[in-house]
C-alpha cells in the first residue's frame, strides 16, 4: 500500500502539487500566475517550492522574459509519482476500513 | 508518517487537492489557443462578407484585417506565453516555418496575382488552406484535435471552391469561419 509522504502532506506543498500535477507534457507554469491561482504569498510560495525542489520533486528555471525576471515551474516526474502515490495513500484511507 | 490520518482528514486533503487541480485546469483551458479560432473565425467571416459585396475591391481590407488578425494573435501568444507555456519545440518550429514559408511566399508566383479574373476566389481558398494545414500538422505534432479542425474545415473550404463555386463566399462563411469560432468553444469548454 502507498504512504504518505512527508513533504508533499503539508498542506501548501500538497495544493502546489495538485495544481503542478495538471501540467502535462513538458509545460511550466509562471510563479507569480501559480501564486495568484493559489491564492499564496510570494514569500509563502517561495519556501515551499524551495523544499520541493530539493526533494526533486519540481525544477526552477529562473529566465528573462523581455528585461523583467520570470520564474518558471514545472513538475519532475519523480514528483508526479511522488504525488500520485500520495494521492492513492489518502484515497486508501478513505476506503472502508482504511482510516482510524 | 507517524501519526495516521482520519478518514474525515483524508476527504479534506483530497477535497483541497481536487480544488488545486481545477482551479489549474480552468487555467490551462484558458490558455488552450481557442482566442486564435476565435479571432481567425470572425476575421474570416468579415472577408467572405467584404469577398461577397465588394469582389476584388475587397483586397486591401482583408489585408488589414490579416494584419490585425497576425497582431493579435502575437499578443495572445506573448502574454499567454508568460503564464502557462512549453518550451519551444525547435522541430515543430522549423517544420511551420518551411510550410508558412512555401505557402504564402510560394502561392503568388506560382498561382498568380489575384486580381486577374477568376483568381480571386481560388487565391482567397488556397491562402485559408495554408493556415488549416498549419493546424493539421500542430495537431499531429502534438496530437490534439487541431488535427480534425484543420482536416475538417480543409474539406469544406475545398468542397466550396469546387462544388459551390457560385455561392463560394456565403459557403465560407457558413463552412469555414462559422465552424472555426465554434471549434473555439469546443476547445475552451470540451477539450481535455
Amino acid at each position: 500500500m502507498a504512504e504518505l509522504d512527508s513533504i508533499i502532506h503539508q498542506p501548501v506543498r500538497l495544493q502546489i502539487m495538485a495544481a503542478l500535477s495538471e501540467l502535462t507534457g513538458s509545460k511550466e507554469v509562471d510563479f507569480t500566475f501559480l501564486r495568484t491561482k493559489l491564492g499564496l504569498t510570494d514569500g509563502n510560495l517561495g519556501a515551499h517550492l524551495i523544499t520541493l525542489e530539493g526533494a526533486g520533486y519540481l525544477k526552477i528555471k529562473k529566465t528573462f522574459v523581455g528585461r523583467r525576471p520570470k520564474t518558471f515551474l514545472a513538475i519532475t516526474a519523480q514528483g508526479r509519482q511522488a504525488f500520485d502515490a500520495h494521492v492513492a495513500a489518502l484515497e486508501a484511507i478513505i476506503k472502508p476500513g482504511g482510516g482510524k | 508518517m507517524n501519526d495516521p490520518l482520519s478518514n474525515t482528514q483524508a476527504v479534506q486533503l483530497l477535497e483541497s487537492i481536487k480544488q488545486s487541480r481545477t482551479a489549474m485546469r480552468q487555467a490551462i483551458r484558458a490558455h488552450c489557443g481557442h482566442w486564435y479560432l476565435w479571432i481567425w473565425g470572425l476575421i474570416w467571416l468579415a472577408m467572405a462578407l467584404l469577398g461577397q459585396f465588394l469582389g476584388t475591391r475587397a483586397i486591401p481590407f482583408m489585408n488589414g484585417l490579416s494584419l490585425i488578425g497576425v497582431a493579435s494573435s502575437i499578443l495572445i501568444g506573448f502574454v499567454q506565453a508568460g503564464q502557462i507555456r512549453a518550451p519551444l519545440d525547435r522541430r515543430f518550429l522549423a517544420a511551420l516555418g518551411a510550410l508558412i514559408l512555401f505557402g504564402y511566399f510560394v502561392w503568388p508566383v506560382v498561382l498568380g496575382s489575384p486580381h486577374r479574373s477568376g483568381a480571386f476566389i481560388r487565391l482567397f481558398a488556397y491562402s485559408a488552406l495554408v493556415p488549416m494545414q498549419v493546424y493539421v500538422l500542430a495537431g499531429i505534432w502534438f496530437d490534439n484535435c487541431l488535427l480534425w479542425i484543420g482536416a475538417l474545415i480543409s474539406v469544406l473550404i475545398l468542397l466550396g471552391l469546387f462544388a459551390f463555386s457560385a455561392i463560394f463566399w456565403i459557403w465560407f462563411a457558413v463552412f469555414a469561419a462559422m465552424p472555426l469560432i465554434l471549434s473555439g468553444f469546443y476547445v475552451r469548454y470540451f477539450m481535455r
